[in-house]
C-alpha cells in the first residue's frame, strides 16, 4: 500500500516511499512529550539541545524509511537516425537521406546532443551508437538490400538507447516493408516513451514495367507443344523486347531477326502475350519471361530491373532416368554397365557437373552417389538432395569407397539425415581414431566471426563421435594461447559446438604457442591419424622450425587456410609462410581471397577433417557377407552375394525404420534401405569397383542386383491420371489435384495423398490435401518467399469393389518471381504518419534547416538516482550519539587539566580538587561505617566507585548521569535518587548502590 | 565498530584483481568505439612528443588528439589500406629541418614508412621510403620507427623495426639511405638456421635513449626487451627465457631515471621497468572492460606528466597520472 504511492521530490532528494514521512508528526510529538518529562532534570540549554537532536534523529529515521535518493536530471538528448537503404527506395533518395541527417543534425547542436545511426535493409545494422562525436553518417556494410525489415531496425535503434539521455528516433524511409511489422516496433517505442519522428521518402514510379507472371501447364508430355502465357503490367505506354528462357537458356522467338526476343508494345495496365513452346527434355523445365525496354524508352521510368522477370515450371513426362555421380568414370563404370544392361536410362556426370537446384535434381527419378565425398557438393546441393528425396519423392543410392559415407565427410551433412545407416560408428566399436586440432585466428572481414564459427562447426561436425577434436585460439584476456575445447572425444558434438560459440577470435601475435599447444594435445591423443588446421589472416609469426620438425617426426600434418591474407601477391609473406608450414608438414594450403571463396571454407574443413577419418574404412581379407533374410523387395531372389574385402564402417539406425539386408564383420551394415519422406534410399557400404568388390563384376547376379535396387528407389510413374494446378493467393498457394483412372476417366475418390513442398530457401513443409469434390483434392501451403516451390505428391487408392490398388506420384511447382521489395511503385507515407502519431513523434520538415531534430519538448528527461538511505541512517546515528553526549557527558575542566598534565609528564600525585574532595568524603564514610555491615558495604562500594568513576551504569535509566566532583552539578540529584532507591537492585555492584551507600553515610555523618 | 561496519559497504574494498594487479586510477578517458573523429576502431599505434598526441586505428585513420578532451585536431586516412593498416607511429623532427615536426607512420602491410608534416593540414605524406623485400633497406611488415637526432636537433639516423619473417631493425641515415641492420627471425630465442646470434620474434616497438647511447627493442613474441648500442650491438636482455617478466611487450616509452613504460599486449597491464637492472618499479592495470581495466593494450606514452594508455581492445585511451615517480618523457634521441 505504502510502496504503491507515488514518489516525492524535494529539491535534489527523491523519496521512493514518501508515505513514511507522515510518521514524523506522531513520532515528533511522542519524542517531545517523553523528552519534557525525562529531560526535566538537566539544564534548559542541554534539554533543548537534546530535544533538538532527538527530533533530528527521528526525522532522519523517517527519511531513511522513505528510501531517499539523490536525484540528478540529465539534459542530454540522443537521436538515432534509422535510414531505409533497401532497393525499394530510389538511390537518389537514399543519398538525400544521409545528407538530410548530416545537415539537420548540425543545426543548434551542442555537446549535449548525441547522434546514432542504424540502417534498415533485409537486416538491421548499427553504424554508431548515439554519441556526441557522431557528426557525418558513414554507413559502411549495410547487408542485403533486396528486402526491408523496418521493425528490426527500429528495435536495434531502441536497443542502443543511452541511459543518460532523452531519446528520439528519426525514421527515414519510403514506408514499404517486406519483413516484420513497423507498427509492432512503434508500439514498443511508445511503451518506452520514445517518439518516432518520420521523414517519408516520397516517390512514384510513373513508367515502371512489371512482368507479373508466366503461366504454363503444370504437366505435359515430352515433345508436346505448350503455351506460355506472360502477363506484364505497365504504368505507361512503352515498348521493348520479350524474351523467353527455358532453364536459363533463351530461345529464338523470331528466327527472321538477329535478336532472340520479340518486340512488344505495352499499354497502361495489364498486357498478356502467349508464346508457343516445344520442349524435348524430360522432367521439370523452368520457363521464364524477361522484358527488356527498348533503347529509346530506357531511362524513362522502368527503373527496377529485378521485376522485369518472372517464371514458372512445367513437368514434362517421359521415360524415367537415373543420374550417376562419381569423381571418375572408372569409379562408376561397373555400375553404369550393369544398369544399362538392365535397360535403365542412365546419365553419368562427374561430381563437379552435378545439378545445383532441386528443380534440376527432379529431372531424374533416382540419383546414385558412387564413392563421392561430401566436399564435392555445396551445402545448397546437399540440401537439394535431401529435399529431392523427402519432398520430391526421388530415389537416392550411396555406394561405398574411400571417399564415401563417414570417410567421405558426410557425417553431419543434410544427406546423412536421409541415409538408412548411421554414419557414426557404434559407441562400443574398438577402432583406430582420428585427432584433429583447429588453431583459430581472427578473420578480419565483415561476418568473419560468423564464417569462423561456421568453419569450426563444419570441421568438428564432419568427425565421428569417436574422433578427437580440440580447438586452440589466442585469448586476449588470458594473455596467450589456450584450449577453447581441449583435445577430447567429439561425442555427440554438443560440447564442442558450445565451445565454438565461445570463440573470441583474438588477434594472435605468433603461431608458435598455439601450434605447441595443439602438438601436445595431438600427441597425447590415442589416435591413429592426427592432423592440425591453422586458420589465419597470415600475419602472426610462424611456429619455429624445430616445432614443425616435431610435427613431421610424429606424423602429424598441418594444413593452413589463409583467409584474406594482408598481402595476396606472389611475393606475399603471408602466403609464403603459410604454404611453407603446409608443405613442410605434408598438409595443404588454401587461400581465401574473395567473398565467394569464403563460403567454401566449411567445405575445405570437411575435406580436411576427412584426413583423420581414414579410420572408418575397414580393409582386410575377403569375407562372405551375411544376408539377414529381412523381408525386402529389392532382395527378392537374392540367395547370396560375392565376397567383399573392404567397406566403410557405419551403424544401424536406432529408430528401427531401416531394413538392413546384408551385414559384414561385427554385424556392420553392408546393405540397407528405407523409405524417407516421399522417397526411398539405399546404402551400400562396399564399393562397385575391383578395389573392394573384385568378385562382383563376374557375378551372374550383379546386373539384376543393381537393377532391382535402382528400380526400387526410382520415383514411381503412377497408374492414375493426375492433373495438378496451383494458384497463388497473396502469401499462400492453393494446390488442386484431380485424380482419374487413365482408361475410363472415372474419378478416383477417397484416395490418400501425401504431399510435401520444398521451398526456395531449403525449407520443407507438409501440405495436407482433403477431398473437395469428385476426384478433386485441395491443399494450401505458405509461399511468401520469392523463388520456386516444388510440390511432391504420392497417392494411394483402393477400389472397393475390385480391390484394385492405384498408386503413383506426381509433381507440381509454383514460382514467386521476385521479392515484394520490387513490387512497390510508390511510397507508403500514410503508414509513416501513423507511426509518428502513435508514438508522439512528428513528420519532419523536408528542409533539414527547419527539421529541429533536437527538440526536447514533451520528452521525459532521464534521471539518475543515487540511494542515500544508508547515509541518512549514519547521520541519524551521529545525532543519536550527540543526544547521548548532551545528556550524559559533562566536561570536567579539572579532569581535562589533570589528563593534560599527565599527558605532559607531570606527577600523577597532583590530584585535582574534586578528587581530593571525594577522598575526604570517602575517608569520613569509612570511619563512620567501620562498625556496621552497611558501613562496610558502603566503603566497598565507594572504593569500587572511585575505581570507575567515569563508567556508565548498565542499569542506569535515561536520566542524566552526574559526574562526581563537577563544579555545577549537584553531587547527588535527590529527586532521581529517590526514584532509583525505589528500583529493585539485583546486582551487588553498581553506581546506584554506591549512591545509596554514600547517601546513607552522609546522613549518618550529618546525624553525627 | 558499528560505524566502521556500516562504512565498509560504502567505501568498498580496494582488492586486487585475480591476476594480482589493480585497476588503473583513471583521470579521464579519451575516445569511444566509432568511425567519427575522436572515435576509434581498435587503435593500435600511439605516439606523443613535442606536445602532440597521435593515434592510428585498424581503419587506417590517423588522428591527432587534444590530450585534454580527446577531440580530433587532425584526422586522415593513409593513402591505401585494403591489404592492412598501420601499426606504428612516431613523432620526431622532419629530416633536414629540425624546426618542423614530422609524424612517421609504419605502414605495416604496405611495407613502407610514410612521413607526414604535422604542421600542415594536408593529409598526404610528404615523403615515404621502403618497399617489400628482405634485402638491405627493404621491409616486410615494418612495425615502428625511432629517430636519432644530433645536438642541434637535426635528424641523424632513422631506425625501423619489422617482422613477417624479416624480423630485424634497419638503420637509415638522414637522407633515408640504408646503413645497416641487426637481428634476424627466431622463435624461442633461437635462430632458424641454427647459427649463433640474437634473434627477434616480432620487434613491435623501438625507442632511442640518446643520453645512454642505446636503442631499446620490444622483442614481443619472445617476451623480452633488448638493449642495444646505436650500431646494433647487444647490451642486455630484460625478461625472456625463464622469466615471466613480460607477456607480449608491444609498446615502449622511455621515461626519466632510465625507466621504460612497457605496454604488455598479452599481460593487459603497463609495467614500469628500470632499464639498467630490469627491476620492476610498478605494474598497473588488469584485464577487463571496466574503467581502469585493459584489453590488449598496444602502447602507453607519457605526455605532460600524464600517461596515455592505448586500451586497444576497449577502443579507448585511459589517462592516468604518471605512476610511481614523476615521470616525464625522456626525450632521448627524439
Amino acid at each position: 500500500m505504502i510502496a504503491s504511492l507515488a514518489s516525492l521530490v524535494i529539491g535534489p532528494i527523491e523519496f521512493a516511499l514518501p508515505a513514511w514521512l507522515w510518521l514524523f508528526v506522531p513520532a515528533a510529538v511522542f519524542v517531545v512529550l517523553i523528552g519534557r518529562k525525562s529531560l526535566s532534570a538537566i539544564g534548559s540549554g542541554s534539554r533543548r539541545a537534546a530535544l533538538f537532536f532527538r527530533l533530528i534523529v527521528v526525522a532522519l529515521i523517517v527519511c531513511t524509511l522513505a528510501e531517499p535518493s539523490l536525484r540528478e536530471e540529465s539534459d542530454k538528448l540522443a537521436v538515432t537516425a534509422v535510414i531505409d537503404m533497401s532497393r525499394s527506395v530510389p538511390m537518389a533518395k537514399q543519398s538525400v537521406a544521409e545528407e538530410y541527417v548530416n545537415e539537420a543534425a548540425a543545426v543548434n547542436r551542442s555537446r549535449k546532443e548525441l547522434l546514432g545511426h542504424v540502417t534498415a535493409t533485409r537486416d538491421a545494422r548499427s553504424h554508431g551508437i548515439p554519441s556526441e562525436r557522431q557528426v557525418m553518417l558513414d554507413a559502411g556494410d549495410i547487408g542485403s538490400t533486396d528486402a526491408t525489415n523496418l521493425e528490426e531496425a527500429m528495435r536495434v535503434a531502441l536497443a542502443i538507447r543511452p541511459e543518460d539521455a532523452a531519446y528520439r528516433l528519426m525514421l527515414i524511409t519510403d514506408g514499404n516493408e517486406t519483413d516484420g511489422s513497423l507498427l509492432a516496433a512503434a508500439e514498443s517505442a511508445r511503451a518506452m516513451k520514445v517518439p518516432v519522428d518520420v521523414l517519408p521518402l516520397t516517390y512514384r514510379y510513373e513508367g515502371e514495367v512489371i512482368v507479373e507472371r508466366v503461366e504454363t501447364p503444370m504437366n505435359a508430355r515430352m515433345g508436346e507443344l505448350i503455351n506460355a502465357r506472360v502477363t506484364i503490367q505497365s504504368t505507361r505506354r512503352t515498348k521493348g523486347a520479350l524474351t523467353i528462357l527455358i532453364n536459363g537458356t533463351p530461345i529464338d522467338l523470331d528466327p527472321q531477326s538477329d535478336a532472340l526476343g520479340v518486340g512488344v508494345e505495352l499499354i497502361p495496365g495489364s498486357n498478356t502475350f502467349e508464346v508457343p513452346l516445344g520442349v524435348t527434355k524430360r522432367g521439370p523445365q523452368e520457363i521464364s519471361a524477361v522484358f527488356d525496354p527498348s533503347d529509346d524508352e530506357r531511362g524513362f521510368g522502368d527503373v527496377i530491373e529485378e521485376n522485369n522477370k518472372a517464371g514458372s515450371i512445367t513437368f514434362f513426362s517421359g521415360e524415367g532416368r537415373v543420374l550417376v555421380l562419381s569423381e571418375s568414370p572408372q569409379e562408376s563404370a561397373e555400375l553404369v554397365s550393369a544398369l544399362e544392361a538392365e535397360r535403365i536410362g542412365v546419365d553419368l556426370l562427374m561430381a563437379d557437373q552435378a545439378p545445383v537446384s532441386l528443380v534440376e535434381f527432379n529431372a531424374y527419378d533416382a540419383v546414385v552417389l558412387c564413392n563421392v565425398p561430401a566436399y564435392a557438393f555445396s551445402e545448397q546441393q546437399q540440401q537439394a538432395m535431401k529435399q529431392y528425396v523427402e519432398d520430391g519423392g526421388g530415389g537416392l543410392v550411396m555406394t561405398g569407397g574411400p571417399s564415401s559415407f563417414g570417410a567421405g565427410g558426410w557425417i553431419g551433412s543434410p544427406v546423412e539425415d536421409v541415409l538408412p545407416v548411421q554414419l557414426d560408428p557404434p559407441q562400443t566399436r574398438q577402432m583406430p581414431r582420428g585427432a584433429l586440432a583447429l588453431i583459430m585466428h581472427s578473420i578480419e572481414m565483415p561476418e568473419g566471426v560468423y564464417y569462423g564459427k561456421k568453419t569450426a562447426e563444419a570441421a568438428a561436425g564432419a568427425l565421428s563421435r569417436l574422433d578427437y577434436v580440440g580447438i586452440v585460439e589466442y585469448a586476449g584476456f588470458g594473455g596467450g594461447s589456450e584450449w577453447v575445447y581441449p583435445m577430447s572425444l567429439r561425442g555427440d558434438g554438443s560440447a564442442v559446438r558450445a565451445a565454438i560459440n565461445r570463440l573470441q577470435f583474438g588477434d594472435m601475435p605468433d603461431m608458435h604457442p598455439s601450434a605447441q599447444l595443439a602438438y601436445d594435445g595431438l600427441v597425447a591423443a590415442d589416435a591413429g591419424q592426427r592432423h592440425a588446421i591453422i586458420v589465419t589472416d597470415g600475419d602472426p609469426s610462424p611456429p619455429s622450425r624445430a616445432l614443425l620438425q616435431k610435427y613431421v617426426d610424429a606424423g602429424i600434418t598441418i594444413s593452413t587456410v589463409g583467409v584474406f591474407p594482408h598481402s595476396g601477391g606472389p611475393n606475399s609473406p603471408d602466403l609464403k609462410r603459410l604454404k611453407d608450414i603446409a608443405e613442410f608438414t605434408g598438409g595443404r594450403y588454401y587461400g581465401i581471397t574473395t567473398s565467394t571463396q569464403l563460403a567454401t571454407i566449411p567445405k575445405i574443413f570437411i575435406k580436411e577433417a576427412q584426413t583423420v577419418k581414414r579410420s572408418l574404412i575397414w580393409e582386410g581379407n575377403t569375407f562372405e557377407p551375411t544376408l539377414t533374410g529381412m523381408p525386402s523387395a529389392p532382395m527378392t531372389g537374392v540367395g547370396a552375394v560375392p565376397g567383399i574385402r573392404g567397406y566403410v564402417v557405419t551403424a544401424d539406425r536406432q529408430d528401427g525404420l531401416a531394413v538392413t539386408t546384408i551385414r559384414g564383420p561385427q554385424d556392420d551394415p553392408i546393405l540397407a534401405h528405407w523409405q524417407r519422406g516421399l522417397g526411398r534410399v539405399v546404402a551400400f557400404t562396399g564399393d562397385t569397383t575391383t578395389r573392394w568388390s573384385p568378385q562382383w563384376s563376374g557375378w551372374s547376379g550383379n546386373r539384376s542386383f543393381w537393377g532391382e535396387h535402382i528400380r526400387w528407389v526410382m520415383r514411381p510413374t503412377g497408374s492414375a491420371e493426375a492433373r495438378t494446378r496451383i494458384e497463388q493467393i497473396g502469401d499462400e498457394s492453393v494446390l488442386v489435384v484431380d485424380l482419374a483412372k487413365p482408361d475410363t476417366g472415372e474419378r478416383i475418390n477417397f484416395a490418400t495423398i501425401k504431399g510435401r513442398v520444398a521451398g526456395p530457401d531449403g525449407d520443407s513443409q507438409e501440405v495436407v490435401l482433403r477431398q473437395d469434390g469428385p476426384g478433386r483434392y485441395v491443399g494450401r501451403f505458405d509461399s511468401s518467399n520469392p523463388g520456386s516451390y516444388i510440390v511432391g505428391l504420392r497417392y494411394v487408392s483402393s477400389d472397393n469393389t475390385t480391390g484394385a490398388r492405384t498408386e503413383g506420384s506426381v509433381q507440381a511447382a509454383v514460382t514467386k518471381p521476385f521479392t515484394d521489395e520490387f513490387r512497390a511503385l510508390e511510397d507508403n507515407a500514410g503508414l509513416l504518419r501513423q507511426i509518428a502519431e502513435r508514438t508522439g513523434g512528428r513528420v519532419l520538415n523536408p528542409d533539414p534547416q527547419l527539421a529541429n531534430i533536437w527538440l526536447r519538448d514533451g520528452l521525459e528527461m532521464p534521471v539518475s538516482r543515487q540511494p542515500v538511505f544508508l547515509t541518512c541512517a549514519l547521520i541519524a546515528l551521529g545525532f543519536f550519539l550527540l543526544d547521548v553526549a548532551v545528556r550524559r557527558v559533562r566536561l570536567d575542566l579539572g579532569v581535562l587539566r589533570a589528563v593534560g598534565t599527565k599527558a605532559f609528564g607531570k606527577s600523577a600525585a597532583q590530584e585535582t580538587e574534586s578528587v581530593r574532595n571525594l577522598r575526604e568524603v570517602r575517608a569520613k564514610a569509612q570511619a563512620k561505617m567501620a562498625s556496621s555491615k552497611d558501613r562496610q558495604e558502603a566503603a566497598a562500594a565507594a572504593k569500587a566507585a572511585a575505581k570507575r568513576k567515569f563508567e556508565a551504569d548498565p542499569d542506569a535509566s535515561d536520566a542524566p548521569l552526574d559526574v562526581v566532583g563537577g563544579d555545577s552539578a549537584p553531587l547527588v540529584n535527590k529527586g532521581e535518587q529517590k526514584k532509583q532507591t525505589q528500583k529493585p537492585q539485583e546486582k551487588g555492584e553498581g553506581l546506584s548502590r554506591l549512591l545509596q551507600a554514600k547517601q546513607r553515610a552522609k546522613d549518618e555523618m550529618d546525624q553525627d | 565498530m558499528l560505524i566502521a561496519a556500516l562504512l565498509v559497504p560504502i567505501t568498498g574494498c580496494d582488492e586486487p584483481a585475480p591476476d594480482g594487479n589493480s585497476a588503473l586510477r583513471v583521470k579521464r578517458i579519451l575516445g569511444e568505439p566509432g568511425k567519427q573523429p575522436g572515435q576509434y576502431m581498435y587503435p593500435r599505434g600511439i605516439a606523443a612528443d613535442r606536445g602532440q598526441l597521435w593515434v592510428v586505428d585498424k581503419a587506417a585513420r590517423v588522428q591527432r588528439l587534444d590530450p585534454e578532451t580527446g577531440n580530433a585536431l587532425a584526422f586522415f586516412q593513409t593513402p591505401i589500406f585494403a591489404q592492412g593498416k598501420p601499426t606504428g607511429l612516431t613523432v620526431a623532427p622532419m629530416p633536414g629541418d629540425a624546426s618542423q615536426t614530422a609524424l612517421y607512420v609504419a605502414d605495416t602491410h604496405y611495407n613502407r614508412i610514410l612521413i607526414y608534416d604535422t604542421d600542415s593540414q594536408a593529409a598526404e605524406p610528404v615523403a615515404e621510403f621502403g618497399s617489400y623485400g628482405t634485402g638491405p633497406g627493404q621491409f616486410v611488415y615494418p612495425t615502428d620507427i625511432a629517430v636519432l637526432t644530433d645536438d642541434a636537433g637535426e635528424v641523424e639516423r632513422i631506425y625501423v623495426s619489422e617482422y613477417g619473417g624479416n624480423d630485424r631493425v634497419s638503420i637509415f641515415d638522414k637522407d633515408l639511405s640504408f646503413i645497416s641492420s641487426f637481428g634476424t627471425f627466431g622463435v624461442e630465442h633461437e635462430r632458424e638456421d641454427g647459427e649463433e646470434g640474437f634473434v627477434f620474434d616480432r620487434p613491435q616497438s623501438i625507442e632511442i635513449d640518446k643520453a645512454a647511447g642505446e636503442i631499446v627493442v620490444a622483442d614481443s613474441c619472445n617476451h623480452r626487451i633488448g638493449r642495444f648500442t646505436l650500431d646494433g650491438e647487444l647490451i642486455a636482455w630484460l625478461g625472456g627465457a625463464g622469466s615471466d617478466l613480460f607477456r607480449y611487450p608491444y609498446g615502449l616509452d622511455l621515461v626519466e631515471g632510465r625507466g621504460v613504460l612497457v605496454a604488455e599486449y598479452g599481460g593487459n597491464r603497463i609495467r614500469h621497468v628500470e632499464l639498467e637492472t630490469g627491476t620492476t618499479l610498478g605494474v598497473y592495470g588488469t584485464s577487463g572492460r571496466e574503467q581502469g581495466e585493459l584489453a590488449s593494450p598496444w602502447g602507453a606514452v607519457v605526455l605532460g606528466g600524464e600517461v596515455f594508455v592505448l586500451d586497444s581492445g576497449n577502443n579507448r585511451i585511459q589517462v592516468i597520472d604518471s605512476p610511481a615517480v614523476s615521470l616525464t618523457q625522456n626525450g632521448g634521441g627524439r
